[in-house]
């Protein structure tokens, strides 16, 4: 295993973060004690409509660092060590209107003060911080950020990944499972496809820290094969959500300039839970949860068991044996709580999941601890570390010989036999579940922050993070099993070891300053930096001497390979915001970034940006029945770096012969290689209706990526295998989003929301650069992942000669043959083109209802197994078609000649129910009775039915794994299970 | 808040922090960025003579890795396999319907992309000797043999492919041409062979390698007595293989993957001559042979199969019958031969109606050690002669790459495989896209039987 000795980078590297930190210092060194003599505030927040406590209100008091708190979930507070006089105390939930109000503070006294916060269906005053440059409200910001508050979904539902929480949440994100199995990946992308060849999912920040994000299966340079097939484990589920708080989403480059230079693809970031501060016995949180997940019954093989093989064994239908209910069980437990200057939030969490098509489970326990402390009025604190691991025994499926459910749909019924009863083309299934594949994830990401009140207006903070993965893999062919077409004879066993990290270190500065003409500035400054480094190393053991061993030294032979990536990013950014009467808001922000993977004749990137928002609410001239209205509008730039070593023109090993080595040219390499540039302009505005029970959103983005980085072949006879890298293309994305929500009724007894959501995008490659790239994904004015392929010209059936199946004489019914044209034709493209949703929250008394429904529109894919399965004599379509006693027809040997001539394309258009919940608040009399708080029991089915016309088993799966650059078909994938769960939570 | 009166104070200690900032971060990030790649070498490094070795292997690895491909595609094309495959591309290439938009990548362009790529390596590798040995490389036997790869990627691209680049981004040249300058290259290899000092082995082998490359290539290029008096320079017993392993996936044969009945099933025997096998066992050795041509009552060894009791292809459709001596990916191809040179030598005779000589030379081989097939008669006829010089390189090169450049140079794909096929495979698609010397659909290939 190659150990990256890098001493001297990681010197320069230490010396960076403590230079911050000195600079931090410095800026710092004017402090002052907190007073000894404090008050405290004490109170109830109710929801104005519902007269109902709402937990989770934020309260700060204004211009204190430690006056921080938060109510429980009877809506109570308290907040203390506040030195006396006069003070503004601000709340804010997600989903409410904010609201201040003036205390009068006494020392050694507590006020008591109660109040109603309204509901509001528009989201203008969120604070949000991710990209900002600061803590500020959306009103201020001219770009798209969109807000998910999963501490709310969790507690309504039982939720075991963080792709769940964002699907169907944000306009413009799309999250999608792609492979059935547990553990595996979510395709998540924001506003289409902005680049020809790099990965499409976005920066995934973690409470500041740069995250391992990866969802794709990984090699380790050739010497083996993946692991589980095309799916792959996602780093992403490695989180509980249980933690999270709150999610922010940048959605375009406008909105995540600050981002620089891996900011393409927008950014998320995810806010985990954190204490809250008053002299509070500890708040426990126990959730419980259970259920099952389970495929739906649509597999293409309902008419196998009406056939007999060649020994007399009637073939299975594997929705009959291989769907089974997969088991589902979860623990967390949290503690929360603080003191006047201090917070801490522990959790603890253990679930299990069983996948229905078997073997396949996922074992994750998560520990976490974020502590922060407010020693006086100028610093904080805080440190947050999160300690995973992540036991998935994975399922076989994706483009892979051992696929389990692609063996057993995709082969042919009539030549079952006793070892492959389902008439398995290539591995049987009995065979396939003898294997163990598992992927075994150690994982530590943590961070320490620092912040300093230097003085008013302004304040430094200073993060340092990592984020550690080490993912050990195996995948064990036993001895005895019919493993030939997978390249195994006698068993074999693969051991992979990924060891990631990201270290991440990040300055902010800001200061806040009255300007004249009535002008404040809020100027930003900062510099942000990241060292990413990814290890990939396989072992592979082949032939084993007999059953018994699965060691990798006791196999006849052995090999290994070692991949290795390394990349450096260094930012630096400036941003002031003016805003004018708190009504006129404009930025503007500057990002400039060096990055190891540029090529050595290309120096710092840049990125501009600008923004603009204007809040009508308080001019006082809007109509009585608009009760909030903004407009908004930015354009900024981010881009997206290359791959680590693109650059570079290198010479690469290979074995040769038997046992030899040799050495080849591999990359031609480009030394002026830099990062693509996408530069997006939107306009929106938000309107609030009837005193903010109604809100309408919406959005226009354009966004054009430049120096789009082109894979250009390399002529072969010039030797070269990887494909040069090129800054040439130029791809743009258009879109809309709009979103409506209505709080249409609420009172003590009753309440009802409902919202949908709506997005489009047009994607469209505008410049190749002269190149003719020669595949389908990429063609000048057609969208990226367009599919193109040859389509029928006709259909004919000759009365004799000989048939295309088989090369015998045509049968009576004669030799049915479609043409096909010679050239591909488009047909259409291959991510959805608009997306929308429909959410529903009913309460009623102690139940609430919730649903959330989805629709995806304009995608087309390639159905593989369709033509798979009945190039191989398999699938209802084909087999229904053939006569009595399974003779061929004119209808059957259609189907079949089509097939071997051509693949299908259908449809991804669906309509899915995405989410079906019930919520029983446990009544407080009994609760309390067993010493319990507010307890839920809740019942949820999430995926719980999809509508479709693709002729496939579900119409998301791709076979190549989540957040691939392509948008690959179905093959040989299982869909997503219908997952139904029971969860209690309480809180004591 | 009220800090008009402090902006001044503030703004100088907000622009000294910044400047600060931007200080001490820019200076410590000097030389962050430079990240070395650890797992390649960059061109300068391979310019010593402690690597060059690995260097010439290199070329001579990529042109072996190129073989194995090379045989799936032409034998596919030609009469002796089919594809048995569910991939439409195989499906496409057995039934010879090539079009030129044809994918980069898959069998369509892999393999002449990998000719190309291991001619030029050989062609670089040949540069770097000459810079690093000097006046010794006229010497080195890495100089013959990086000569010889070249030669050899061009024979083999002239076989398989209507048109090729005859150097590095150069334009379209038919296959008569890169047979000419296979010969050229040939020539000069054997020069560079038999100028190799102090290692004999290598003169010997690189010698015959030459010689027996260029007989071929003098043979499809039409100069049969330069082709005769080649082949005659072949040592007996001389073989040269193309080498494979398990050890890594780089060095696996994918004909052995793919025309194997215990792994893929993806290429078998083609229906029209399922009739002349006799299977002798299909449930435990799996030994089968196709009958002799001139001999129907005797199996000819030179042309074993594998076959299990009613096993299909992996498309589940066709009858499966695997290659016997491509039982395993670490099987050798055999490329060049003593073998090969006789058959020359018959075609030679041959064509001179020395039919007599012919059938001499052919029955030798018939009658050697492993083979003992009775003597064929003195064909009585040219027809004769030429359908068993036919049947006789069918058997003995069985499944080797040559069966597709016969069919074509005697005008046999039509007669044998039907009207419309292509009777060679096309450029590379990849080739012609990246290529600036050339133009998409700016071809003339492939001929259409």
């Amino acid at each position: 295993m190659y150990l990256p000795k890098r001493p001297y980078a990681s010197r320069l590297f230490a010396r960076a973060a403590l230079a911050l930190l000195a600079l931090f210092t410095f800026a710092g060194s004017v402090s002052a004690q907190a007073g000894a003599q404090t008050g405290a505030v004490a109170g109830t927040i109710l929801d104005a409509a519902t007269k109902r406590p709402l937990s989770a209100v934020k309260l700060q008091i204004v211009g204190e660092q430690y006056g921080v708190g938060s109510t429980d979930e009877r809506g109570r507070f308290v907040i203390r060590g506040i030195a006396p006089g006069q003070r503004v105390m601000r709340a804010t939930r997600i989903g409410m209107n904010p609201i201040s109000q003036t205390l009068a503070i006494r020392a050694g006294d507590t006020t008591r003060v109660d109040f109603q916060m309204s509901e509001s269906a528009v989201e203008l005053s969120q604070v949000v911080v991710t990209g900002t440059g600061g803590a500020v409200e959306k009103r201020q910001v001219g770009a798209s950020i969109g807000t998910v508050d999963a501490a709310a979904m969790t507690d309504q539902m039982a939720v075991n990944d963080v792709g769940r929480l964002l699907s169907a949440k944000v306009t413009g994100l799309r999250a999608t499972t792609v492979g059935g199995g547990v553990g595996s990946g979510q395709d998540i992308r924001i506003r289409g496809t902005a680049s020809l060849s790099l990965s499409q999912r976005p920066a995934v920040y973690i409470d500041g820290v740069r995250s391992d994000t990866r969802a794709t299966e990984w090699f380790g340079g050739g010497a083996c094969c993946s692991f589980g097939g095309g799916a792959s484990t996602d780093r992403l589920g490695d989180l509980n959500p249980n933690d999270i708080d709150r999610i922010e989403i940048l959605k375009g480059a406008a909105a995540a300039t600050l981002y620089g230079s891996e900011a393409t693809n927008g950014v998320i970031q995810i806010f985990t839970k954190r204490g809250r501060t008053g002299e509070r016995p500890t708040e426990w949180n126990l959730s419980l949860g259970t259920g099952f997940g389970e495929l739906r019954h649509n597999l293409p093989t309902t008419t196998f068991p009406q056939f007999v093989g060649t020994d007399g064994t009637r073939a299975l239908d594997a929705n009959q044996t291989l769907i089974k209910k997969g088991p589902y069980e979860a623990l967390d437990l949290s503690a929360s709580g603080g003191t006047v200057r201090s917070t801490y939030f522990s959790s603890l969490q253990f679930s299990k999941e069983v996948g229905s098509i078997q073997p396949n489970d996922q074992t994750k326990a998560s520990l976490r601890l974020n502590l922060s402390f407010t020693p006086n009025d100028k610093w904080t604190i805080e440190t947050k570390s999160a300690y995973t691991r992540n036991l998935i025994n994975e399922i076989q499926a994706g483009n892979n010989w051992t696929a389990l459910l692609g063996n057993a749909i995709n082969g042919n019924p009539r030549t079952a036999t006793a070892a492959r009863p389902y008439g398995e083309a290539w591995v049987p299934v009995k065979d396939i579940e003898t294997m163990t594949t598992q992927s075994d994830v150690d994982r530590w990401s943590g961070s320490f922050t620092v912040s300093h009140a230097t003085m008013v207006g302004m304040t430094n903070r200073v993060t340092v993070g990592l984020d550690a993965t080490n993912d050990h893999k195996n995948r064990f062919f036993p001895y005895v099993g019919a493993f030939g077409p997978a390249g195994v004879t006698n068993g074999q066993k693969n051991l992979g070891i990924r060891n990631y990290k990201s270290y991440t270190v990040d300055y902010l500065g800001q200061l806040t300053s009255k300007l004249p003409f009535g002008i404040e500035s809020n100027l930003s400054w900062g510099s942000q930096a990241f060292w990413d480094i990814e290890s990939l190393l396989i072992s592979v053991g082949n032939t084993f001497a007999g059953p018994g061993v699965n060691s990798i030294s006791s196999a006849a032979t052995t090999q290994a390979s070692e991949s290795f990536t390394e990349t450096v990013n260094i930012g630096f950014l400036a941003q002031d915001r003016f805003s004018w009467r708190d009504q006129l808001f404009v930025t503007l922000g500057l990002r400039m970034d060096g990055n190891s993977a540029f090529g050595k004749n290309y120096g710092y990137k840049k990125y501009p940006k600008m923004d603009v928002s204007y809040d009508m609410t308080k001019g006082g001239y809007l109509p009585t029945w608009i009760s909030s209205a903004r407009v908004r509008s930015a354009i900024g730039q981010a881009g997206k770096m290359p791959g680590p070593f693109d650059s570079f023109t290198s010479y690469a090993s290979t074995p040769v012969f038997t046992s030899g080595i040799g050495i080849v040219p591999l990359n031609p390499g480009n030394a002026d290689l830099r990062p693509e540039r996408s530069t997006e302009t939107e306009f929106g505005f938000e309107m609030g209706f009837l005193q903010d029970r109604i809100g309408v959103e919406a959005t226009m983005y354009s966004q054009v990526t430049s120096d789009a980085i082109v894979p250009k072949a390399f002529p072969p006879s010039a030797g070269f295998t990887t494909a040069r890298s090129i800054n040439i293309g130029e791809v743009q994305n258009h879109g809309w989003e709009a979103a409506i929500n209505y709080r249409a009724y609420a009172t003590g007894k009753a309440e009802w929301t409902t919202g949908f959501k709506f997005d489009g995008n047009k994607n469209k490659i505008t410049n190749l650069g002269g190149v003719n790239l020669g595949n389908n994904a990429f063609r000048l004015n057609y969208p990226i992942g367009g599919v193109w392929d040859r389509v029928p010209t006709g259909y004919s059936v000759a009365s004799s000669g000989t048939s295309p199946l088989d090369n015998k004489p045509c049968p009576s019914y004669g030799c049915p043959t479609t043409t096909r044209g010679d050239t591909a034709i488009y047909l259409g493209p291959g991510l959805p083109t608009f997306n929308a949703s429909w959410s529903n929250n009913v309460r009623y008394g102690a139940f609430t209802f919730s649903m959330l429904m989805s629709i995806e529109d304009g995608a087309i894919f390639s159905n593989g197994d369709r033509a798979y399965r009945i190039r191989q004599g398999g699938s209802d379509e084909y087999l229904s078609a053939l006569g009595a006693g399974g003779t061929r027809t004119l209808k059957a040997d259609s189907i079949a000649q089509w097939a071997s001539i051509l693949n299908y394309y259908d449809s991804r258009n669906s309509v899915r129910l995405k989410e079906l919940s019930m919520a029983w608040s446990v009544p407080e009399a009994f609760s309390t009775r067993l010493g319990l708080g507010t307890s839920t029991i809740t019942l949820t089915g999430q995926n719980v039915w999809w509508w479709d016309h693709c002729n496939c088993t579900d119409p998301n799966t791709n076979w190549a794994g989540a957040s691939s650059f392509g948008f690959a078909g179905g093959f040989l994938m299982q869909p997503s299970p219908r997952l139904f769960r029971m969860q209690f939570k309480t809180r004591f | 808040m009220r800090i008009q009166n402090k902006r001044a104070g503030v703004g100088r200690v907000a622009r000294h922090t910044m400047m600060l900032a931007v200080l001490v971060v820019a200076s410590a990030c000097k030389g962050l960025l430079d990240v070395p790649n650890p797992q390649a070498f960059g061109n300068d490094a391979l310019n010593n003579a402690v690597i060059l070795k690995t260097v010439t292997d290199g070329s001579e690895g990529l042109l072996h890795m190129a073989f194995d491909d090379y045989i799936i595609a032409t034998e596919l094309l030609a009469d002796n396999m089919t594809s048995t495959s569910t991939w439409i591309d195989w499906e496409d290439v057995a039934f010879g319907r090539l079009r030129h938009d044809w994918a980069t990548a898959g069998t369509f362009s892999d393999p002449q992309n990998q000719l190309l790529r291991a001619r030029f390596a050989a062609q670089s590798a040949a540069e770097r000797v000459q810079l690093v040995l000097g006046t010794a490389a006229s010497t080195s036997a890495l100089r013959a043999q990086v000569l010889a790869v070249d030669a050899i990627a061009d024979l083999l691209l002239g076989m398989g492919y209507c048109e090729s680049p005859l150097a590095s981004g150069t334009a379209r040249a038919p296959d008569a041409a890169v047979f000419k300058q296979a010969v050229a290259k040939f020539t000069a290899a054997i020069a560079a062979a038999q100028a190799i000092s102090g290692d004999a082995a290598a003169r010997t082998k690189w010698t015959a390698v030459g010689y027996a490359g260029r007989a071929r290539a003098n043979l499809l290029a039409g100069d049969y007595a330069a082709a005769g008096s080649d082949a005659a320079q072949v040592p007996a017993g001389f073989v040269y293989n193309a080498i494979y392993a398990e050890g890594a996936a780089s060095t696996q044969s994918a004909t052995g993957n793919q025309f194997n009945q215990n792994r893929n099933r993806s290429g078998g025997l083609r229906e029209m001559y399922h009739s002349r096998v006799h299977v002798i066992d299909s449930t435990s050795s799996l030994e089968a042979y196709i009958r002799d041509w001139s001999d129907p009552t005797r199996d000819d060894p030179r042309m074993a199969l594998m076959r299990t009791a009613n096993q299909l292809g992996v498309n589940n459709r066709i009858p499966y019958y695997g290659i016997a001596k491509y039982a395993s990916r670490s099987a050798p191809i055999r490329m060049f031969s003593s073998v090969e040179a006789t058959l020359i030598q018959a075609e030679v005779a041959m064509r001179a109606s020395n039919f007599t000589t012919e059938a001499t030379l052919l029955n030798g081989l018939r009658a050697r050690t492993g083979v003992a097939l009775p003597p064929m008669a003195v064909p009585a006829s040219a027809a004769a002669a030429q359908a068993a010089l036919l049947n006789e390189r069918m058997a003995e090169l069985f499944v080797e790459g040559h069966r597709l450049q016969d069919l074509d140079r005697f005008n046999l794909t039509g007669a044998l495989l039907g009207p419309g096929r292509a009777t060679k495979l096309p450029l590379s698609r990849t080739e012609i896209l990246a290529n600036p010397s050339m133009k998409d659909g700016g071809g003339s290939c492939p001929r259409i039987s």
